[in-house]
């Protein structure tokens, strides 16, 4: 499974001039993956997820997969490879953790929704690997936001589908969780060999845990390695304005304490 | 997915409670006929015509099964809107939908001051006046999701929905102001609400649209469980969101359309039944959901018709305010229970 971006285009159709909010986005990942999407905030990140997962069109370029481009596959196909975790809060959370996640099968079953053995099996694989199985009769709004970011993620692998694309996964977590979290994410990229694309603010973490790393900043997006990246100087220009820079001995960000 | 053997007994207690206030809501009347003769009336030899036989088969008989319509009606209707606008003070009377009915009515029952009068009589059928009130439920449920996609806010939604009832409110007062007293007197009676004075063949026409409006849902089904996630993970999982709300927008104004326009504006069956539902069965899943307030709509309807018929008295209390006497405790109860209330 390969995942192609040839000179993306991001932004919104409007009525006079198109808001460009990132140009010329290429990269080329493969299942296995795990990559981290940093820059600062309004940078475009989410905009870039969802273009990338089919919920708003490019304005220019294209995504591919496996050479084919997305914008002509049909929603139903669509929804067999690539699954999402959102930022926006699910609509109701007064379902439980297993229908919840039973509800990424949804591409799969029949015209009413019935679950088959098959069906049933993989969310029971879903819930032990993810350890949700001692609250999986829990009801969503008893979660506390590290369980309920690990159910939307369950949800995504239910979908069983090449890509997941994640919008700041480690929103509101604290820092055990956060890390927690990111490791589920690399084991499912390598075990279940499938590609992760993931949003985050916690650019530490990333350049330690993630294969590849998509840096965005004003003047354009690179791509590559977090060590090919540190040496190419991309992480030093994610911040321009000083207030913290990049030190490649530490591989993490760091700040002047105040004199 | 999530259809267990759990549900089952609620359904069954749903189901005989059903037949129990059908033969409640016949049995009792303005006249006192015992059980025995009522099921002879029904089941009993053609050639039996008395007078008993025929109250019961002329007007009782009717209006429980336009009951049973209603109730189903408006409370499928509810349950689409709650899910579509994901949104769980959302409903036919709330948004303004049964106001547009009621516009729909107005202009056809007194717009004859306006366009003259004898097109208006011409025009003043049965069918007419489904097709006014559906025409009107329609237009407010357009421009209610043309809005609702412009503002993401749930509460600027409800709002809306509350300014499209006073203004078509308002457009409702000034045709009453130029309309003759007959008319006038006309049009208020349809917005007591009622749901006798139905012919057999007017309950046909009734059961065609619920049945259309309910067949259209059963098709929504899975879509509408992905809803309950939101719009962005209903396309991820494969979902036409435009297709869909289409369909969800027809089967609303089918149902709420034709059930206003036969019965009046009637409030808060099709808020408080879904939850009443959800609470019962402890479930989202609208596979559970959907048979449920087909079930519980008409035990609350046929209930508050009885109460409304004030047995064994010749009054006959506007079953809009019995409703509304019942539904608003019961939306007051589940906010105050639940602190918060949640769909």
């Amino acid at each position: 499974m390969q995942l192609t971006l040839e000179s993306l285009s991001i932004g919104y159709l409007q009525k006079h001039e198109d808001l460009v909010v990132s140009d010329g986005i290429q990269f080329n990942s493969s299942a296995g993956d795990l990559v981290g999407v940093i820059g600062s905030n309004g940078i475009g990140k989410s905009t870039f997820l969802r273009t990338l997962a089919g919920l708003q069109p490019p304005l220019k370029g294209s995504v591919s997969l496996d050479g084919q481009n997305i914008a002509g596959l049909s929603p139903k196909d669509l929804s067999r490879k690539i699954s999402v975790v959102l930022t926006d809060p699910i609509a109701t959370k007064n379902l439980t953790v297993r229908e919840l996640i039973s509800l990424g099968r949804q591409p799969y079953t029949n015209w009413l929704g019935t679950l088959s053995r098959e069906d049933l099996t993989k969310i029971d694989q879903v819930l032990s690997m993810l350890q949700l199985e001692n609250i999986q009769d829990r009801i969503c709004y008893e979660l506390s936001d590290g369980q309920l970011q690990r159910v939307m993620i369950g949800r995504a692998l239910a979908q069983d589908t090449p890509v997941i694309i994640l919008d700041e996964p480690t929103m509101h977590l604290d820092l055990v969780h956060k890390v927690q979290l990111l490791k589920i994410l690399g084991s499912i990229a390598s075990e279940l060999d499938k590609l992760i694309i993931f949003s985050t603010h916690e650019i530490n973490l990333a350049i330690q845990l993630c294969s590849h790393l998509l840096v965005m900043n004003k003047n354009g997006a690179s791509f590559g390695s977090p060590d090919a990246l540190i040496q190419n100087d991309s992480l030093q220009q994610l911040f321009p304005d000083k207030e913290v820079f990049f030190d490649p001995k530490s591989k993490s960000f760091t700040f002047e304490a105040a004199p | 997915m999530f259809l267990r053997a759990k549900h089952t007994v609620p359904f069954l207690f749903l189901f005989l409670l059903l037949c129990l206030c059908f033969l409640l809501n016949i049995g009792l009347g303005s006249v006192d006929i015992p059980l025995s003769e009522i099921f002879n009336s029904i089941f009993g030899a053609e050639s039996q015509e008395g007078n008993t036989a025929y109250i019961v088969r002329n007007y009782r008989l009717p209006k429980a099964f336009t009951a049973i319509l209603v109730g189903a009606g408006l409370s499928l209707s509810g349950l689409l809107m709650q899910t579509l606008f994901r949104n769980p003070l959302a409903g036919p009377f709330v948004l303004g939908i049964s106001s547009g009915a009621s516009l729909g009515a107005a202009i056809l029952l007194m717009g004859g001051a306006l366009v003259g009068g004898a097109a208006a009589t011409y025009f003043s059928g049965d069918v007419a006046l489904t097709i006014a009130a559906s025409l009107g439920s329609f237009l407010v449920l357009a421009v209610v999701v043309y809005v609702a996609s412009k503002v993401r806010d749930t509460l600027a939604l409800l709002i809306i929905g509350l300014m499209f009832g006073s203004l078509t409110a308002a457009l409702v007062s000034i045709l009453s102001y130029f309309a003759d007293s007959e008319e006038l007197q006309r049009f208020i009676f349809w917005t007591f609400g009622s749901v006798g004075n139905l012919s057999w063949s007017q309950v046909g026409i009734l059961s065609i649209c619920v049945m259309i409006g309910v067949l259209i849902s059963i098709g929504l089904i899975k879509t509408l469980n992905s809803f309950l996630l939101g719009e962005q993970y209903a396309i991820s999982l494969g979902v036409s969101i435009a297709r869909s709300r289409f369909w969800i927008i027809i089967a609303t104004g089918i149902l709420a359309g034709a059930v206003t326009a036969f019965a009046g504006p009637i409030a808060f069956i099709g808020l408080a039944v879904p939850h009443l539902c959800r609470q019962l069965f402890g479930s989202t899943d609208h596979r559970v959901l959907l048979p449920a307030v087909l079930l519980y709509g008409p035990i609350l309807l046929l209930l508050c018709d009885t109460v409304a018929q004030m047995p064994s008295s010749a009054y006959v209390l506007p079953i809009n305010a019995i409703t509304s006497l019942v539904g608003a405790p019961i939306v007051i109860w589940l906010l105050v229970r639940k602190r918060k209330m949640i769909f």
